[in-house]
């Protein structure tokens, strides 16, 4: 049995470590400020598990951030890259 | 809320509390047993017990030599202390309240209590199946007893094997900055 995911296809990937490591929050402190268990943070950040909408928007409040910047289909460029090379878009 | 309500309400929060109270302290026993590879040496010993058992109670006849006793109760020893151990390395979603799991657990047991639930249908079946054969010979009903004791055991202990079998390694980093109380 496969971990709790669905979508070989269609994956979905996040930033969730590296918002992380900027704000020094361990997943044990996700989780707690997002009502989840850390097993659970570690399993998304593997992709082991892809997070309902509601805890999408949970995670995304607490960073203060849109969903498309911590969510996405695509694999993210790094962080550093994004801003210094292109301009922050 | 009538008064009653509220009693009961409080009090059904107080018990939610105090499992969570023993889960935590049940989620760091046993640290350097929270490996895929311990979990599953520990679901093969939950099988090889409770095949000990069905076996016994199959060879079942009046007069008893020592294999039934020796099989019946290896098999029960073996199954019942590697369940135990099972359901302390797979936490909540093996023996927690549904209300305490997150949606990541929750999803998990979904699946597998569902599996475990097919399979104990299909054990009873089995069961049932073995009572109608034997139902004229000598002892049937002890035996056909023996039988579904061994089957039920099997099919109830299934699901923190299954669990046990695919839950991955703990990862150390979703312990830290946890009071290890």
């Amino acid at each position: 049995m496969s971990p709790v995911r669905r979508g070989k296809e269609l994956p979905i990937y996040n930033r969730l470590p590296v918002l992380r490591a900027e704000r020094g929050l361990s997943r044990a402190a996700l989780a707690a400020a997002v009502e989840v268990n850390p097993q659970t943070i570690g399993a998304l950040e593997r992709g082991d598990h892809y997070p309902s909408l509601d805890l999408a928007f949970r995670i995304c409040a607490l960073f203060d951030l849109p969903v498309e910047a911590v969510f996405s289909r695509e694999p993210f460029t790094p962080l550093s890259t994004q801003v210094y090379r292109e301009g922050g878009t | 809320m009538s008064e009653n309500q509220g009693w009961l309400a409080a009090r059904w929060e107080r018990q939610l509390e105090r499992f969570e109270e023993v889960e935590r302290k049940r989620a760091r026993k046993l640290p350097t047993w929270r490996t895929r590879k311990r979990r599953r040496q520990l679901a093969l010993l939950v099988v090889l017990g409770n095949l000990m058992l069905l076996v016994g109670a199959s060879l079942f006849v009046t007069r008893q030599g020592p294999i039934f006793f020796g099989l019946w109760f290896g098999g029960a020893l073996i199954a019942g202390t590697a369940h135990w151990l099972l359901r302390i390395l797979t936490g909540k979603m093996s023996g927690g309240f549904s209300l305490r799991l997150d949606e990541r657990e929750r999803e998990m047991r979904h699946r597998v209590t569902y599996v475990s639930y097919q399979l104990l249908v299909g054990l009873m079946m089995a069961g049932m199946a073995y009572a109608i054969v034997i139902s004229n010979t000598e002892d049937a009903g002890f035996r056909i007893a023996l039988m579904l004791t061994a089957l039920l055991l099997t099919g109830t202990t299934s699901a923190a094997t299954i669990l046990g079998w695919t839950l991955p390694d703990d990862d150390p980093e979703d312990y830290e900055g946890v009071d290890p109380g």
